[in-house]
């Protein structure tokens, strides 16, 4: 299944963008506002749970000149294009975005055609079901492994090099005694949250 | 700019392609998936600064038309899309894709129209540049880190699990020289993530071709 590479799911949209205005501004430029102002760190919708590697939006109005003679495939309508890095399967992952944002997702696809006729959680995943193409190939570095294991990776990383430091003259009984209490309190420390420089 | 979020860039490229060639991309992904997708010593993986990357062939037709009031599309062209999520500058990620995988780019991008090759490097980094659509809002659950620092603390975390299960019973003399030895085995996982350096050459003026 080309939309997936191990354990990682590459989820590929193109919502077409309705024509008309909305409050004095045109649908894909209404749109584009909402996303200029939409948090992109730890506040982001995205970081509500820890779930998502990387997503992206853009407004797509038109694509390339390659030169005379002309090559230009003018569009019709905009399109929304939003992908996702994930892991698992589609379905949970959609419902869990839902449940984090679907206020967010609600304005953004209020731009988008015909997206009235989807209710709920349920018609939102029809939605993005009826718009979704196939990944061709998807690339991942680490595919087999879920955002919660990357945080927590992170974390060891950061505290594991303060424990060398304060530990490289314990001697053995010290060191273990503090190795072992290190590994309690690294269970009981959070990780650091999604969209947060870490 | 909205296509950088922390140490990442995202680049979105759609490129024309013969809808005659269409299969033949499609067989070219599928037999990317196979044989490097997964394949640990692939180039892909040994550039190592890119999290995630896709390339997808839509055909025209895959292009949604919800409404009778939606107006039908009617191009030419299907089309390749390629995203990736990278760390660094445009410029060092398009260097290093044409100095490390120029025949694999060559016999993905060999059928997109107007496609110049992936060598010598200015046509190319023109010809992706004016394919490229800008992003408008970009997620990146670790901006603090890099690929590298990803994998590394990915690799630290179950070293240290598993150096904790076979240690923790040990004698404390014995649990000193094996922490020694640990610590020789991990000592590539422990460089710092935060705050990177401000990108200064991320936005690329495109230079002049003819057709412009």
């Amino acid at each position: 299944m080309p939309n997936k590479t191990g354990n990682a799911y590459g989820l590929t949209v193109l919502f077409p963008i309705k024509s008309g205005l909305v409050a004095n501004y045109d649908h894909k430029e209404a749109l584009r506002i909402f996303l200029a102002d939409l948090p992109r760190d730890e506040t982001s919708p995205f970081a509500r749970s820890a779930i998502t590697h990387f997503s992206r939006m853009v407004v797509v109005e038109k694509f390339g000149y390659n030169g005379e003679p002309s090559l230009v495939d003018d569009l019709k309508s905009p399109y929304l294009l939003w992908t996702a890095c994930f892991n698992g399967d589609l379905e949970p992952w959609l419902d869990l975005i839902w449940t984090d944002m679907s206020a967010e997702l609600k304005t953004i696809l209020g731009h988008c055609v015909a997206y009235e006729n989807y209710f709920g959680q349920q018609g939102f995943k029809n939605y993005v079901n009826r718009c979704q193409i196939e990944t061709s190939f998807l690339f991942a570095d680490y595919p087999d492994d879920t955002l919660e294991e990357v945080l927590e990776g992170l974390k060891l990383k950061k505290h594991f090099v303060d424990f060398m430091v304060d530990n490289q003259q314990s001697n053995a009984e010290t060191l273990k005694s503090n190795f072992m209490q290190w590994m309690e309190t690294m269970d009981n420390t959070p990780s650091p949250t999604p969209g947060s420089t870490y | 700019m909205k296509n950088v979020t922390g140490k990442a860039y995202s680049i979105s490229v759609f490129t024309p392609i013969k809808p005659w060639t269409t299969w033949l991309n499609k067989l070219i992904m599928w037999y990317a998936s196979i044989c490097i997708g997964r394949d640990p010593n692939s180039d892909l993986k040994k550039l190592s600064f890119i999290h995630f990357a896709r390339w997808v062939v839509i055909e025209k037709q895959q292009l949604p038309r919800l409404s009778s009031d939606q107006p039908e599309e009617d191009l030419e062209h299907d089309i390749l899309f390629f995203e990736s999520n990278f760390n660094g500058t445009w410029d060092q990620y398009i260097d290093a894709f044409s100095d490390v995988i120029p025949s694999g780019l060559n016999l993905i991008w060999y059928w997109s129209e107007r496609f110049p090759g992936s060598r010598p490097i200015t046509p190319f980094k023109n010809y992706i540049f004016q394919n490229q659509v800008w992003t408008d809002y970009y997620f990146n659950a670790t901006p603090g880190a890099a690929t590298n620092d990803v994998k590394q603390g990915l690799h630290l975390r179950k070293a240290i699990k598993s150096f904790h299960n076979r240690t923790k019973s040990l004698p404390a003399e014995q649990f000193k020289q094996a922490y020694e030895q640990f610590l020789t085995e991990i000592q590539q996982d422990l460089s710092s993530t935060g705050s990177g350096p401000q990108l200064s050459l991320i936005f690329r003026q495109p230079a002049l071709t003819g057709g412009e």
